[in-house]
């Protein structure tokens, strides 16, 4: 029993020490086809599948109409909008989009139609790119640490809206009851309806609110403090206090509660935090215009971005929330450049460069040394890269300034956030405004442009065609024509795997264009088989044994294919980088193909042929690896010894 | 009754590699060829231009509305006015656009085309077909884009293939792929066919696979240039020739097994299943594709062949072996492949065999150094 364990146990460890894996050449052929299966087995586990393009498979259409009232626009403005959409949709991916002027209307295709929506998102942003100053955001706002800014802003927007927050007032305290964390702000709304109603008695500041701006402001300073001792010193039954209060101030000038409660805090500095914090908020709403609009943010009344001016205090919606910006500082045509950059372990970052000069990196540190001052007009520290009204990305701004080629974006972004964003600063704006086409009803799931029955002409012909070739080639090389099938199957699989990945991930799309350089190249990679069969026949010819040949053969070959193959790589790097569109998909199409050419050769056919040619049947039988087997009869000595000029051949062939 | 076993001979010839073609007979020939090629190319190219597809300059678009047919009816209702090749697509459910290549202002071939749809479609009703001019989507930016990485292409190639071989091959092969670019064009030119994206993808694949073909060609005459001329038996010629003759098995096997996918895509896809759309397309790989051998076969190495044999070193080997011939006779005349041609026209049988092993053993094996000749 205990023999046939240990021998169990040797016979184990001589499976696990692979010797039965002969040599290199079989561990090679073994682990190429292992590996090809564990990517076919993955890829169709994960479900992945080539996207075929809007030629053969059809895709969504997005038609884009000029808004209706615009008619200023020149022809050529419609034709900029189309280079300006097809380097969007082209910086997506190598995905080939179709985009066509139709009339007046830019008509978009994609391949596939799970891209539906996010084609309708790149496309339909059509405003002009901003750079602003972050007022507040919804993020710093409701962020429970800094809930002092919320008691500003609540009593801020309490005030100047002159609203009687009753309902407010109750909701906030139910929730109190609730949640403990949301104790500072809550009692604000409270305390602020005692200033409320003081307000509310004075109509002027909320009518003029952009000419009397610093009214108001100062009145919510006043208010965020009292609030904090109440909520310090009393407790939540004192609303009755505050409803007293409420009738009381009803002729008060604001003017003087500022001066008296401003003052008040620093005396009694019960909590030092809010007191810290209030003090921005203060700030903040000092700066012109921008208490009224906290109170929008606080609302969550987010502005049309149409109507709204580049130089106007606006509250946008964004990643993360709402935000209330300043007016612009730069607009996007004072970008030159901008490039996503991968910056370390799952991480991207966006490099930005700008143009010299006013319009360019002065405006920039202008805006940058406020923010970084945390200055009123950016007390955030964030400066907002706003598009079309929506906040793409609000960056902390780390030093006041800039070079102008040295600005980085950083903030954890995932790959593809950091390419949107470097779309959205590469291609600002378009100079027509479009409707949007999600509302106007424009998008619609379209058919191949090939058509069916083209489609299926071509794959009829394919199998046709490629049948035609194996049959070829089985009958040229025999055995080695199978082992070319075989590598070119591999290869092929390969390919298969690889474009499905792409096509998951980038978004490639194989149209008819793709398949045929695929076609060729696959055409290519059994040249690279020729080559090498044919080495090995003229070592065959010139009287070497065939397990002779193919040690010498092999090397001589693959540098022959190495080096064409490098030559074709080249190509499709200069295409791949230099181009755009369907060229591009068809550059990365000729790349793969080359790359997995070289692999099927060395790992697969190389050993595959080697162990071929060791076996005694190939040995007694040449033929069936294609090669001459009377060779004997050719190199008789008579007829080498007629021919004097070759002495070589002499000393080979015996 | 003879022509049976000269044919036997000639594949087994073939299939070792051992043909003995005189390449250098023909080269002047194929040069009267090529340049009349070019010429014809270049002349229809001038004088014809070239068809641009709706997707370089745009057309016309119409939108068929609540119409009930397939794609396929419609392509049979466009036939008749010679619109066969249009892009029909159907959109949503019932509505089909067909865009074709027309100029906006033309307009009794889009009546036409209107008469035709409605005629030959049932259901269609006039109100329900809409007409707009379609700009190319095939913007200028690609074109510009694509031109300049093709010129960038063409320098990065000439430096590759001049610093891993030398300057006369690479003047070799740039004159190849032009040449093939040429005549590609030129064919495109002559017949009128369409140019449309898929074949400038076809045409830029054709560039890649010509030079591929030239390159293979190239690296055995750099094999056989470092074997053979330490015999000094052989002028650059002699080599080149050897060395085609090496790789015209190769080239031939190769070219076969490319044309054939696309000869299907030829025959049985446009013509036998009617797919129009593929037609031009296969044709334009099928040009580049037997272009791409010819040109590697007849254009790239001639030239290498004229430029080395101007070479201090090969003029003095080619002088030193005339010199040789004219003393000793053709017994030992160093140029075997012009002894095979001669040879073969030798009647008695005997003999032809003896040369043609002796061609064989020349022209395909390198000697040895020189121990054992002297």
């Amino acid at each position: 029993m205990a023999d046939r364990i240990r021998a169990f146990g040797r016979g184990l460890r001589k499976f696990f020490s692979f010797k039965w894996l002969k040599s290199r050449l079989m561990a090679s052929l073994v682990g190429v086809i292992v590996v090809t299966a564990i990517l076919l087995g993955v890829s169709i586990w994960q479900g992945l599948s080539p996207l075929l393009g809007l030629d053969l498979q059809g895709g969504v259409e997005v038609v884009l109409q000029p808004t209706a009232d615009q008619d200023d626009y020149d022809p050529d403005d419609i034709d900029t909008a189309v280079e300006i959409i097809r380097r969007r949709v082209d910086a997506l991916g190598v995905a080939e989009p179709d985009i066509t002027r139709q009339g007046d209307n830019v008509v978009v295709q994609l391949p596939g139609v799970d891209n539906q929506q996010r084609a309708i998102e790149l496309i339909g942003q059509t405003a002009e790119l901003t750079f602003r100053p972050v007022l507040m955001s919804q993020q710093v706002l409701f962020a429970s640490t800094n809930s002092a800014y919320l008691q500003g802003a609540s009593v801020a927007c309490g005030l100047i809206a002159g609203e009687i927050p009753d309902e407010l007032l109750q909701d906030r305290s139910e929730e109190d009851a609730e949640a403990g964390e949301f104790q500072g702000p809550l009692q604000n709304p409270e305390a602020a309806t005692n200033q409320d109603t003081t307000t509310t008695t004075e109509p002027p500041a909320e009518d003029d609110a952009t000419t009397t701006t610093g009214q108001p402001a100062e009145d919510t300073t006043t208010t965020t403090e009292p609030p904090a001792e109440e909520t310090t010193t009393s407790t939540t039954e004192e609303p009755p206090v505050s409803t007293t209060t409420t009738t009381e101030p009803t002729e008060q000038p604001a003017e003087e509660t500022t001066t008296t409660t401003t003052t008040e805090p620093p005396e009694e500095p019960t909590e030092a935090e809010p007191v810290l914090n209030s003090e921005a908020a203060a700030n903040l709403l000092e700066f012109p215009g921008a208490g009224i609009r906290l109170c929008d943010l606080l609302n969550g009344e987010i502005d049309d971005p149409q109507e709204t001016d580049a130089d106007e205090i606006a509250v946008f919606s964004g990643r993360g929330g709402l935000y209330l910006l300043a007016p612009a500082g730069l607009t996007g045509s004072g970008i030159e450049s901008a490039e996503a950059q991968f910056s370390g372990v799952n991480t991207w970052s966006v490099n930005l460069t700008l143009k010299s000069g006013e319009e360019g990196i002065d405006s920039f540190n202008d805006l940058a040394s406020t923010c970084h001052s945390q200055n009123i007009r950016c007390p955030t520290q964030q400066l907002a890269i706003e598009l079309d009204g929506f906040v793409e990305s609000a960056p902390n701004v780390n030093e006041p300034v800039f070079e102008r080629d040295q600005i980085q974006i950083t903030g954890g972004f995932t790959e593809r956030e950091a390419r949107d964003l470097e779309l959205v600063l590469r291609y600002g704006a378009l100079p027509v405004e479009f409707e949007d086409p999600a509302e106007s009803g424009l998008v619609r799931t379209v058919s191949a442009t090939l058509g069916r029955d083209s489609l299926r002409a071509g794959v009829i012909a394919g199998i046709v065609g490629m049948t035609l070739v194996a049959a070829y080639i089985l009958f040229y090389y025999r055995l080695l024509g199978a082992l070319a099938l075989l590598s070119l199957m591999l290869s092929g699989t390969m390919l298969w795997v690889v474009v499905s990945f792409l096509s998951e991930t980038r978004g490639l799309a194989l149209t008819l264009a793709g398949i045929t350089g695929l076609i060729v190249s696959l055409g290519v990679s059994l040249d690279s088989n020729v080559v090498y069969f044919e080495h090995l026949k003229e070592g065959v010819v010139n009287g070497r044994t065939v397990i002779s040949s193919v040690s010498q053969a092999f090397p001589v070959a693959f540098k022959t294919i190495f080096w064409a193959n490098l030559a074709t790589l080249i190509g499709a790097a200069i295409l791949w980088w230099l181009t755009i569109g369907s060229v591009k998909g068809f550059a990365a199409m000729l790349a793969i193909a080359s790359i997995l050419d070289l692999v099927a050769t060395y790992f697969f056919l190389r050993p595959a042929v080697r162990l071929l040619a060791g076996t005694s049947f190939a040995k007694r039988k040449p033929i069936v690896l294609g090669m001459p087997s009377d060779i004997v009869v050719d190199a008789s000595p008579q007829a080498v010894l007629s021919s004097r000029n070759a002495p070589a051949e002499t000393q080979t062939a015996l | 009754m003879s022509a049976l076993p000269k044919l036997r001979s000639a594949s087994r010839r073939a299939y070792r590699n051992q043909t003995a073609f005189d390449f250098a007979k023909i080269w002047p020939r194929m040069l009267v060829v090529s340049v009349a090629l070019i010429l014809i190319s270049v002349g229809s190219f001038l004088l014809r231009g070239v068809n641009l597809g709706i997707e370089f300059e745009g057309g016309v678009s119409w939108e068929l509305s609540s119409l009930d047919a397939s794609t396929s009816e419609i392509r049979d209702a466009l036939r008749p006015v010679g619109f066969a090749d249009a892009r029909i697509q159907k959109l949503g459910s019932d509505t089909y656009r067909i865009r074709a290549e027309v100029e906006a202002t033309n307009t009794t071939e889009i009546d036409q085309v209107e008469v035709a749809l409605l005629g030959n479609l049932d259901g269609l009703e006039a109100e329900n077909i809409s007409f707009s001019a379609v700009g190319p989507s095939w913007g200028d930016e690609i074109t510009e884009k694509t031109r300049t990485a093709l010129i960038v292409f063409l320098c990065l190639i000439a430096l590759y293939i001049w610093l891993r071989m030398e300057w006369r091959m690479t003047v070799a092969a740039l004159v190849a792929v032009i040449h093939d670019i040429v005549l590609t064009v030129g064919f495109y030119a002559l017949f009128q066919l369409e140019i449309t994206p898929a074949t400038t993808i076809a045409f830029l694949t054709i560039l890649g696979y010509s030079l591929y073909d030239t390159l293979v060609v190239f690296d055995k005459i750099r094999d056989n240039e470092n074997r053979l001329a330490v015999g000094r038996k052989h002028t650059y010629s002699q080599i080149v020739v050897i060395s085609t003759n090496q790789v015209l098995m190769r080239s031939v096997n190769t070219t076969i097994t490319s044309v054939l996918p696309v000869a299907a895509l030829l025959v049985i896809g446009s013509f036998i299943l009617g797919a129009v759309a593929l037609q031009e397309f296969a044709i334009a790989l099928l040009v580049g594709l037997i272009a791409g051998t010819y040109s590697s076969l007849f254009v790239a190495t001639p030239i290498t062949a004229y430029l080395k044999e101007r070479e201090e070193y090969w003029i003095l080997i080619r002088n030193r072996l005339t010199l040789h011939s004219g003393e000793s006779g053709s017994e030992t005349l160093p140029a075997p492949n012009l002894r095979d041609s001669q040879a073969r026209q030798r009647p008695s049988k005997k003999r032809r065999i003896t040369a043609e092993s002796r061609v064989r053993t020349t022209a395909t094996h390198p000697p040895r150094p020189r121990k054992k000749s002297k």
